[in-house]
């Protein structure tokens, strides 16, 4: 095992055997997926219409969500580092909160809120008619709650390891606050803002339990790739196999071509 | 790295002695009934019931899916008892000699259900066929759903759902908080929300009621103490825990 730097001498055998078996646990499953695959019936199963109403609504959900979530994101990231105010660590515990809560409590807490006899869903209800639950908005707002925070921890991290003296320059240089974030802050933390951007990304395709929760399921409306595979779970496990096989392929691309273009170099 | 390694080891023997004795806290005096996950409040009720009369027995309830539980027996789940939700299912299990001699343990009706400020006005099944309204299903491919669109098709109304909830639960849910103005349940599921759902029946010949077949696994380790449960459910006593949370009784439906 070839080693980059550091200490020489063979890898020690225990971590590679725990590094083996962590390996497996994430690789394990994913092979008994690849061995229940229908493969010659893989065209058929892809073919039919749930998948393709699917997909495409997972990737415009998906990719709205992590647009939303770079251009709310990084100002509150960039909040939470760069300036001092009362209740900032209380915000940034709650900030980090969907990571940590499961999806379908996010997906009730949303209905509870925004919901047309919501906090704040009943008086917008009452006064336009639109309701957020049973829409497509629905699905971008719950994939956006469950994906930001990653988004937002990866920014504010390369915020509180950036140096300060750049941005302190172009501000005795007479740059205005906002200037020191567009031409100096944001390009300095480019790799970070896309690698949050890849993990939003990828956690809002792989959302389930807030979206069927506040979005409710409906084929062609609110029903993602996750939700597809679930209802077909166990009427026709064939289905299901082939769609979360659309999912491994996706998300395992997507991060590839995104690590060797952006990651590698750093 | 010694010590490292040794914490390391540490931890995951740690873990294994913790998982170890989670499972071997089942015992010889078990009786293990796999029960459709739509019993779920009753079978606390049921299985309450019959520890009193049966002291000793200890009885573990596997809550899941109908076809779920079907396909865990068949990959050798340790089942005794199988209770599920539909007749399908149970046939399937017969066909491949997994259970012996189904019997029928209650039924259960379907309602129209409304929240209980009916904000859409709704009055009957008419109703569902309005655009204006957000109207809830079970998926077709759960029971509850898949009986729904009969009784729709049956009364010749065509309803354009807004979501087709994966089990009756979160449907039920979405209509109590007033997120949608109506959808299609069980007559139980409206017991055990009380006041917080408006009732509106259904004309019970346009569709067939569902069904609980329960069964005696042909694997399992007990057949006669499954059988004695089996009799409890289906006695008197049984029948009248069934029926306070709104279940038929069997026999009106056989």
């Amino acid at each position: 095992m070839a080693e980059l730097g550091g200490p020489k001498g063979p890898a020690p055998k225990g971590l590679i055997a725990l590094a083996v078996l962590g390996a497996a646990v994430i690789l394990l499953p994913i092979v008994g997926l690849l061995a229940r695959t229908p493969w010659s019936r893989l065209g058929e199963l892809l073919g039919k219409p749930i998948v393709g109403d699917a997909l495409r609504l997972s990737l415009i959900t998906s990719f709205a969500a992590a647009g939303i979530s770079l251009c709310l994101g990084l100002p509150l990231a960039w909040i939470l580092s760069r300036t001092r105010f009362w209740g900032r660590s209380l915000l940034r515990a709650f900030v980090t909160l969907p990571m940590v809560l499961p999806p379908v409590v996010g997906g009730a807490a949303l209905l509870f809120a925004l919901g047309r006899r919501g906090v704040v869903g009943e008086p917008i209800y009452d006064l336009t008619g639109f309701a957020l639950p049973f829409s497509v908005w629905g699905v971008i707002l719950a994939n956006t709650f469950v994906a930001m925070p990653f988004l937002v921890l990866t920014i504010e991290a390369a915020l509180n390891n950036t140096d300060h003296r750049q941005e302190a320059a172009a501000a005795t240089l007479g740059a205005s606050r906002l200037a020191v974030f567009n031409r100096v802050t944001v390009p300095m933390i480019r790799p970070s803002i896309l690698a949050g951007l890849v993990l939003a990304w990828a956690r809002a395709l792989g959302e389930f339990g807030a979206t069927i929760t506040f979005a409710g399921n409906l084929s062609g409306r609110t029903q993602t790739l996750p939700l597809a595979v679930f209802v077909s779970l166990e009427a026709d496990r064939d289905a299901a196999i082939a769609i979360s096989l659309i999912l491994v392929v996706i998300s395992v691309a997507v991060l590839l071509i995104l690590r060797n273009r952006w990651w590698s170099t750093q | 790295m010694g010590k490292l390694n040794r914490y390391l080891f540490g931890v995951l023997a740690a873990v294994s002695l913790l998982l170890g004795s989670c499972g071997s806290s089942s015992d010889d005096n078990e009786l293990s009934v796999f029960a459709a996950a739509s019993l779920a409040e009753v079978m606390d009720e049921l299985v309450a019931a019959y520890t009193e009369t049966s002291p000793g027995v200890n009885v573990a309830v596997n809550l899941a899916g109908s076809t779920t539980l079907k396909a865990q027996i068949f990959e050798g789940a340790p089942a005794d008892v199988v209770l599920l939700a539909n007749q399908a299912t149970m046939s399937q299990l017969v066909d491949e000699d997994a259970v012996q001699a189904p019997q029928l343990a209650a039924a259960n009706r379907m309602v129209l259900a409304v929240p209980a400020d009916n904000p859409g006005g709704v009055k009957s099944l008419d109703d569902l066929a309005r655009s204006d309204l957000l109207i809830g299903l079970c998926d077709s491919q759960v029971p509850c759903g898949a009986t729904a669109r009969n009784i729709l098709d049956a009364a010749g109304v065509v309803a354009s759902p807004d979501t087709n909830e994966p089990d009756v639960k979160s449907l039920v849910a979405k209509i109590v908080s007033g997120e949608l103005d109506a959808g299609i349940v069980y007559t139980t599921d409206l017991a055990s929300a009380g006041d917080e759902l408006i009732r509106i029946d259904i004309d019970p010949s346009l569709y067939e009621p569902n069904v609980y077949p329960v069964a005696v696994v042909t694997d399992g380790d007990k057949p006669a103490e499954a059988q004695l449960f089996i009799d409890f459910v289906l006695s008197e006593r049984g029948q009248s825990v069934l029926a306070a949370s709104g279940f038929l009784p069997a026999e009106e439906v056989n």
